[in-house]
């Protein structure tokens, strides 16, 4: 829309814009009042009638950077916010029209630098001589920081009329100046005004409003503001938790920020309550329960928990790396880590078994299971679980592993003793039988030498056959528990001197023997069966593991309250590895190749040695000899 | 004294010195020339010097046993053809297959009688190739 209509006036020729009313615009350069126009902080303008520049005071310059010499002869539109230009022409129309004075009116000028500035514009129209208007005069005052404050101003008061919190304002006598619509309706009332010049004690019960004036200003009073919590009363007279912030104003008024904290305490009491249930139920199972916080490190653990490692209330494990420290080192491998993870850990879920070192030391078998929390990006951050004491259920299943293994290993001898017993037994049965045959078929064509030769050879193939079953016969008293030990007053000169020469012996073995009683007279209570056992097995062992030629060393003697039988040979020995084992049902040691034995003999002497209350130690290296001593108390 | 026949020399190896001494005494009434030995270190030293026609040897014996004596024996060329029969107690299938997998010619389980002995000599000796 142009401006002003061009119907208005046509502009006289020659003296464009000069007005004629306004001498003091009407300027030359000498001017006293072009000084004062260019000093004034508004701006001082002229348009002509069609709404170009015709003057323009410096001020223009300073608020919105552009040049007068540029500006001037320009459309003054040019310059309006492009936003405001309707409303603008609309407000100079009644102007133009004749039919008001002057008008007034705030209006965005843009600026050089492609902001804008609020600006106060007061125009009025400037005649001519002739009382025809020939343009516009007015002044332009910049109002930009006033609007700013204004606006800020108004958004202040929309954001408190906004908030859920209740904002009011007291004076220095506790009187309401200003309540918030959240404050008004928080404590039940319909409109402001209903609180308005009445003091803060309206709201309150006699009993908090003691509390308040004695505590809560006291706090105020010495730190200039207070924050907690009151029991407020509606007008209803129901009353409400209430958090409150009061802060003193210079002037000795108040700011009250107050929220109603009705949810949040009842939250509080359902979170406090599911707590205690929980710790109620933590603390009473006799499992424990462990929680860590994965990103710290951190751990709780129930009493239950420290309980099962017999751990005192002060000794608070707090940290994953202490809980770790607890654990057997064989057993760390598989606990978790505080920066993850261990693909345990990806499943969500922990379950293993591991020994924790309990308050006095030992180790304890724990099952512990659990279950990890994860945070929005998947990374696990807490795990959670139970730990229970498995040690007896670990101690039986380990009892069953050792005992298969056991009986896999008695599994394997006794296959080993049937195959040794075969040979054992059927070795003399072959000798007798060939004998035997050998006497028969060639009857006639023997000498009588060979005749006595040949019943001997039976004889002894007959002995070792009966000795061999008197181990098996023994061997199955000492399984069925019926060992016992029938002692007699025994002359032990005697017994030795028939061991000696015992058919359980050749001769070559006999000539081997170096037989030492002292004293010669010496006397014990014994069963004499279980002696000649014990004595031929541990002779026929020295004579058979050691060289046919080497000498096997008996000695018997006496000491404080004891017999003493020694057998020292010095033959291939018992390897440090076999030692532990040598009792053993059917144990035979790795080095004794090819020679004969059922690997029940050593077992069965000492079930003799223990039937007379007596101790069977003895002294071995391998390759160097063996040493055993039987101590029977007398 | 006339030297022995080398072609019916019989190498005795056995620990149990009766069984031993009426094998030998078995085989020297039928003709046979025997030597002893009580176990299989020394049997391996007769047989390399002596050169028997046939080996008897039991399996258990200390020292050497009769299995380690046949695989040694077995890979001696001057003996790798010498026929071997096993004596033993040993009545488990398993060590049977181990004594003919290392080339045992024949296996005898005791208890044996003086016929079976001397049936199994007589076929070894001749189908040896000496």
């Amino acid at each position: 829309m142009p401006f002003p209509p061009s119907s208005l006036k046509p502009q006289r020729p020659g003296r464009p814009g000069r007005p004629r009313k306004f001498s003091p615009f009407v300027v030359d350069k000498d001017n006293v009042y072009e000084t004062v126009v260019e000093e004034l902080k508004c701006v001082v303008f002229k348009t002509d009638t069609e709404g170009r520049w015709l003057f323009l005071s410096r001020a223009w310059t300073d608020i919105t950077g552009y040049s007068v010499a540029q500006s001037t002869g320009q459309m003054f539109t040019k310059f309006l916010y492009p936003e405001d230009r309707d409303r603008v022409m609309g407000l100079f129309k009644p102007l133009i029209e004749r039919s008001k004075e002057d008008c007034r009116h705030e209006v965005r000028y843009m600026t050089r630098r492609g902001g804008f500035r609020w600006l106060e514009c007061h125009a009025r129209l400037a005649l001519d001589e002739d009382g025809q208007p020939d343009g516009i005069i007015g002044t332009l005052t910049d109002i930009t920081d006033r609007k700013l404050v204004e606006l800020q101003n108004r958004n202040l008061i929309l954001a408190q009329e906004c908030t859920a919190d209740g904002i009011a304002l007291l004076n220095e006598l506790g009187e309401y100046t200003y309540l918030n619509q959240a404050h008004v309706k928080m404590f039940g009332y319909e409109s402001a005004a209903d609180l308005l010049g009445k003091t803060w004690r309206e709201i309150y019960h006699p009993d908090e409003i003691a509390r308040i004036e004695e505590k809560v200003f006291a706090a105020l009073t010495a730190n200039g503001s207070w924050t907690g919590s009151a029991t407020a009363k509606r007008l209803d007279g129901s009353t409400f938790p209430e958090e409150l912030s009061l802060t003193l104003l210079p002037n000795g008024g108040l700011v009250c920020i107050c929220r109603d904290a009705t949810e949040k305490v009842a939250s509080a009491r359902a979170l406090h309550a599911s707590e205690a249930r929980w710790q109620v139920a933590v603390e009473s199972i006799r499992d424990g329960v462990w929680d860590v916080d994965l990103t710290t490190g951190a751990v709780y653990l129930s009493q239950g928990w420290k309980g099962l490692l017999g751990l005192s209330d002060d000794q608070l494990t707090t940290t994953l790396a202490e809980l770790r420290a607890l654990m057997h080192p064989d057993d760390v491998k598989d606990a978790p880590e505080t920066d993850d993870p261990h693909c345990v850990l990806k499943t969500g879920n922990y379950d293993a078994e591991h020994r924790m070192r309990t308050a006095d030391g030992t180790y304890r078998w724990l099952l512990v299971r659990g279950k990890a929390l994860f945070d929005e990006t998947g990374k696990p951050v807490r795990m959670l679980g139970t730990a229970a004491d498995i040690s007896d259920r670990r101690q039986v299943h380990q009892q069953l592993l050792a005992n298969l293994a056991r009986e896999k290993e008695l599994s394997e001898m006794r296959s080993q003793f049937v195959s040794m017993a075969s040979h054992e037994l059927r070795t003399p049965l072959a000798a007798l039988t060939l004998t035997l045959e050998f006497l028969a078929s060639y009857s006639t064509r023997i000498d009588a030498n060979a005749l006595e030769k040949g019943l001997t050879s039976a004889n002894d193939s007959a002995r070792r056959l009966s000795s061999i079953v008197d181990d098996l016969l023994l061997l199955d008293r000492v399984n069925q528990g019926q060992l016992n030990c029938a002692a007699v007053p025994v002359n032990l000169a005697d017994q030795i001197a028939m061991l000696a020469s015992d058919p359980y012996f050749n001769d070559a073995e006999r000539k081997r023997f170096i037989i030492t009683c002292n004293p010669p007279s010496l006397q014990a209570r014994l069963d004499p069966q279980l002696l000649r056992y014990m004595l031929l097995n541990l002779l026929s062992n020295a004579c058979k593991y050691s060289a046919d030629d080497a000498p096997v060393i008996l000695r018997v003697s006496q000491a404080s309250g004891a017999v003493v039988f020694e057998v020292e040979d010095s033959g291939i020995g018992i390897s440090e590895a076999d030692q532990a084992r040598i009792y053993s049902l059917f144990f035979r040691g790795g080095n004794v190749g090819a020679r004969p034995g059922t690997g029940l003999g050593l077992m069965v002497v000492k079930r003799c040695v223990e039937a007379h209350c007596g101790t069977i130690t003895f002294r071995s290296s391998a390759g160097q000899g063996t040493s055993f001593t039987i101590t029977i108390p007398s | 004294m006339p030297s022995p026949d080398l072609s019916r020399t019989i190498l005795i190896v056995e620990d149990n010195n009766i069984i031993r001494d009426q094998i030998v005494a078995i085989l020297e009434m039928s003709g046979y020339t025997a030597m002893a030995a009580a176990n299989g270190s020394e049997g391996l030293r007769l047989a390399c010097q002596s050169r028997p026609a046939l080996i008897i040897s039991d399996v258990m014996m200390p020292e050497l046993n009769g299995l380690d004596m046949l695989r040694d024996i077995r890979q001696n060329p001057e003996l790798d053809h010498t026929p071997i029969v096993l004596l033993s107690g040993l009545i488990a299938t398993e060590d049977i297959r181990k004594g003919l997998e290392l080339g045992a010619s024949d296996y005898l389980i005791k208890p044996f009688r003086i016929t079976d002995l001397l049936q199994v000599v007589g076929h070894h000796l001749q189908s040896s190739p000496r």
